[in-house]
């Protein structure tokens, strides 16, 4: 009976639950494949999930006001583009400094149009998706940029201990997004204004700017990975980053977060993004049809949002 | 009365998981009779409900309706067929729609064809039944309509599906006096008609106004069943209620404050919409209730002073500084703490734990990122201790397992961490059970007595007068003096916080009398010792106070006159001339006193003048008081 109260009780702590899926889906995967627990598909794994987590924090700061941002594949391409040309004229710290802020901004606009004029955020970054791949052509004259210094590989290549750089980037973000939504002001604020606004607003917090800020931080983490894919491949093509909106909303949700606001946590965001790298890796490992990884993933997020929604129910 | 009952519920349970929500239950209801559901929040009053509208399965026991026994699974839908209908607290009103299409809306889910223009009749017969045809316009759209007319709109749907059993969840608590007053003018009319209504209340005088018989629940189980009202006294009610006897609601003494300095200063304050013109004082450990209705600019008043609300004229000052804040941080920075009136939309936050929902307010206040929890935590414990609030509880992860009273506990504790020097109460007892609210009044009064000063709002007028030290009446957007508490009753203010709109009638009846003397007339409210000025004619002499100023009879020769209410000429010291008439309604409530005054005597019976006039107000409802009629001409 104890035993079985405190599993309950471990069940309904979502970053718990995570982890336990993780090492599931872990277990089951090196059963299947000799492949899968090895250092070098290990390291992949991490790379794999480097571009989509760092974009799914951004997506987790506006899921937790109850917004959604459909643009962040879209500013990552225009971002790109933008780093490609700015490279061209100056030394990469100013460069990238620049391409963040452009990210930045472009969040910026989107959230202010939101929060000042009461627009559905799914319909404002839906033309924020359609303004920045038309821009990333437009800038790009629809041809990849591939004169890329050499140098800026170092942000992939260069290893902290053992460990490359983008992942550490990675992690560093993570833990950076983790303190500040759970011990800073701005956060609980966030997450305050995503459950009850008008509460929020009554009791004093800054509801407007912090309505905003989740969407100039998705942008600019759009841009984030947009520069580390650049990095990585040392060109830039205009439709860099499309379709990636969907893969960082399919984690925010597999990682708990509730679309109406209040609920969730980065650390089980960066969860969702393992169980989705895993799962496409997994079957790139077995041989399974690229074309049913769609399926699986469907299947994923529908039964994370069945699960939650059971969970909550109960704890009602 | 021995006819087949309409509902019979025989021994009925309900579990919830672990939760037993009724033990055994038992509940009659009859036809043509108003059947009060009374019990604490929590006792199983709309669990019942729903089970007899089929909103909710029962887990055991025996439901007949109409003689026909119901199975455990009842559908709403069954239970519309078989003839009941609900009205709940949250109203089920589609906005988009008109108020005929959401009077037939159920209709909707029904078998055969449909003419709209059918439809359409059938709204408005059910309305008319109802006597709201001047008030539910059937084209109006239902997004434009207040929250009383919709509960109406919900009431009328119920009545279109000629339900025999008409269930009324607490229907009262979004309206005013004057509503409620009218939806009971409804009630009494279904219940001639022969329907059986249940009526879901803890408000003890509206059950004694409206109800036949009473059952009361306690826990989940039937501790009195279908005793007739008239056997049972308020008391006895709140006994049955709480298994125990709890202090009275009212009696309480009220230091004076007058004399103590002023905390809070309104002059002429208003908004672009909603508040005119809004003036009162509040002093140090002072109670003032806000006594208006609904729509009479209270809530509105309360958001400009917490900075949700753009001023737009007047000045306030605060603890003798200016004061016009722009922002709910500024008005707590400024020491003004606040509870609005809707708990779960405005202030608690559902995903926060209620330690976390406590500190909201000290969240906002921050002036850096850091959050500095942990050093509220003695402050919080030592203010859940003074309202107990038990410790244990301020650690649960969310606030939906709270009662009202307890939701209403953190969220003092909210807005007292803040160390506020002004609380604005926007209905802190709604929905809140009577245990909960005698504790949440002696907390108000202790924390008055501390010197905090109390601006209060609410609905029920028993409540603002036995809290208050003074009532500032509201209505319009527009405050009208100060009133006692003491001294002062629930009718009176209920006729001092009508629209003006209303009182046209009695001006043009004031002003006719004016002319016809020729002098001046108005109408006065008596309340301790003063008359208030409620409305008076247009002619603007200054031989009578002008509406909403206040004549202390000790003070004023003329008021001494008016207040005598005998209807003679008094001979004033400044050579002319006064005289009072109390007027009563039907039931001999004192509804107020009309005072004349002339330069001479007039030759005119004035007598037979008021008399006439009265005859044209209120449908000839009023009369003067008849140990007043002394018809002698000086």
């Amino acid at each position: 009976m104890t035993t079985m109260t405190h599993l309950k009780r471990f069940i309904t702590i979502l970053e718990l639950r995570m982890v336990l899926l993780v090492l599931l889906l872990a277990l089951v995967l090196s059963v299947a494949s000799p492949h899968f627990l090895t250092s070098s598909n290990l390291y992949n794994l991490l790379d794999q999930s480097v571009v989509l987590g760092i974009v799914a924090i951004g997506m987790t700061f506006v899921v937790l006001t109850g917004g959604i941002d459909l643009s962040v594949g879209s500013v990552a391409g225009m971002t790109g583009i933008v780093l490609g040309l700015l490279l061209r004229e100056m030394p990469i710290v100013p460069a990238v400094g620049l391409t963040l802020l452009v990210g930045a901004l472009t969040g910026a606009i989107s959230g202010a149009l939101i929060t000042f004029f009461g627009l559905a955020s799914f319909v404002v970054t839906l033309g924020m998706l359609a303004i920045g791949r038309s821009l990333a052509y437009v800038l790009s004259g629809q041809r990849s940029i591939s004169d890329i210094p050499d140098a800026l590989s170092q942000l992939v290549y260069t290893e902290i201990f053992g460990i490359p750089l983008n992942v550490v980037i990675l992690l560093v973000l993570y833990a950076a997004a983790w303190a500040y939504l759970t011990h800073t002001k701005g956060g609980r604020t966030i997450y305050a204004l995503g459950s009850n606004p008008r509460a929020a607003r009554i009791a004093g917090l800054n509801t407007v700017f912090y309505s905003i800020l989740p969407y100039a931080v998705s942008g600019m983490l759009a841009a984030v990975a947009v520069t580390l894919i650049s990095a990585q491949i040392l060109s830039i093509d205009p439709l860099a980053g499309n379709l990636l909106e969907l893969d960082a909303i399919a984690a925010v949700v597999i990682g708990g977060a509730s679309l109406m606001g209040g609920r969730g946590s980065v650390v089980g965001t960066l969860f969702g993004v393992f169980i989705l790298v895993m799962v496409r890796n997994g079957m790139n490992l077995l041989g399974v049809s690229p074309f049913w990884q769609g399926t699986a993933i469907g299947v994923i997020i529908i039964a994370a949002v069945l699960v939650e929604k059971l969970l909550a129910g109960r704890t009602r | 009365m021995t006819s087949e009952p309409l509902v019979a519920v025989r021994d009925v349970s309900k579990t919830y998981g672990h939760i037993r929500a009724l033990r055994a239950a038992n509940f009659t209801l009859r036809p043509g009779e108003v059947h009060a559901l009374f019990g604490a929040n929590g006792a199983g009053k709309s669990t019942l409900a729903g089970i007899i509208s089929g909103q909710t399965a029962r887990s055991g026991g025996a439901l007949t309706i109409n003689g026909h026994d119901i199975a455990p699974r009842f559908s709403p839908r069954e239970a519309i067929a078989a003839g009941v209908g609900i009205v709940t607290q949250e109203t089920s009103i589609a906005d988009d729609l008109t108020i005929w299409e959401n009077v037939v809306l159920p209709h909707y889910g029904l078998r055969g064809r449909m003419s709209r223009r059918d439809l359409r009749q059938q709204a408005a017969r059910a309305i008319d039944k109802l006597g709201f045809a001047d008030e539910l316009p059937l084209d109006t759209h239902c997004a434009d309509i207040s929250a009383a007319h919709r509960q109406l709109v919900e009431i009328a749907r119920i009545v279109a599906l000629g339900s025999r059993v008409i269930i009324l969840d607490e229907p009262t608590a979004s309206l005013s006096p004057g509503e409620t007053s009218r939806l009971f003018g409804a009630m009494d009319r279904l219940r001639r008609e022969g329907q059986g209504l249940i009526f879901v209340s803890h408000r003890l005088e509206e059950i004694f106004a409206i109800c036949d018989r009473i059952t009361v629940l306690r826990d989940g189980e039937t501790v009195a069943e279908g005793r007739a009202i008239d056997s049972l006294d308020q008391a006895g009610l709140i006994r049955l209620m709480v298994g125990r006897e709890i202090e009275s609601l009212t009696a309480h003494d009220i230091p004076e404050c007058a004399d103590r300095p002023v905390v809070l200063s309104l002059r002429g304050v208003g908004a672009a919409r909603m508040v005119h013109d809004a003036s009162l004082d509040l002093h140090e450990g002072e109670i003032v209730g806000l006594g208006g209705l609904i729509g009479s600019g209270r809530s509105e008043l309360a958001e400009i002073l917490v900075g949700l609300r753009p001023m737009t004229r007047g000045t306030i000052s605060l603890l003798g500084a200016p004061y016009r804040p722009a922002s709910s941080v500024e008005a707590m920075r400024r020491g003004i703490g606040y509870l609005p009136e809707d708990r779960w939309r405005q202030s608690i936050i559902p995903d926060f734990s209620v330690r976390e929902n406590i500190l909201l307010c000290h969240l906002g206040g921050l002036s850096g990122p850091a959050l500095r929890y942990a050093g509220r935590a003695a402050d919080i414990d030592r203010i859940a201790d003074l309202i107990e609030l038990p410790r244990d509880r301020l650690d649960e992860r969310s606030m939906r397992n709270f009662s009202g009273g307890m939701q209403q506990k953190a969220l003092l504790i909210r807005a007292l961490l803040m160390e506020p020097r002004v609380l604005v109460l926007d209905e802190p007892t709604r929905g809140i059970d009577i245990g909960s609210r005698a504790t949440i009044y002696r907390l108000l009064r202790q924390l008055a007595a501390q010197g905090l000063a109390i601006l209060l709002i609410s609905s029920d007028f028993e409540e603002l007068l036995a809290l208050s030290h003074r009532i500032v009446p509201i209505s319009d957007g527009r405050t009208l003096g100060a009133l006692h508490a003491d001294g002062t009753d629930e009718e009176q203010l209920t006729l001092i916080a009508v629209p003006r709109a209303s009182l046209k009638a009695q001006q043009a009846f004031l002003t006719d009398l004016a002319r016809q003397l020729p002098g001046a007339s108005a109408w006065f409210i008596p309340s301790g010792g003063r008359l208030f000025c409620l409305s008076r004619d247009d002619g603007g002499g200054d031989t009578l106070p002008a509406v909403g100023e206040i004549l202390t009879v000790g003070d004023s020769a003329t008021a001494r006159a008016v207040a005598g209410g005998d209807g003679r000429w008094h001979a004033l010291p400044q050579g002319s001339h006064a005289a009072g008439f109390i007027i009563e309604n039907a039931r001999g409530h004192s509804v107020g006193i009309v005072g004349l005054t002339c330069a001479q005597v007039p030759g005119t019976d004035h007598h037979a003048a008021v008399a006439q006039g009265l005859a044209r107000l209120e449908d000839g409802r009023l009369r003067i008081r008849a140990a007043t009629t002394a018809p002698e001409r000086a």
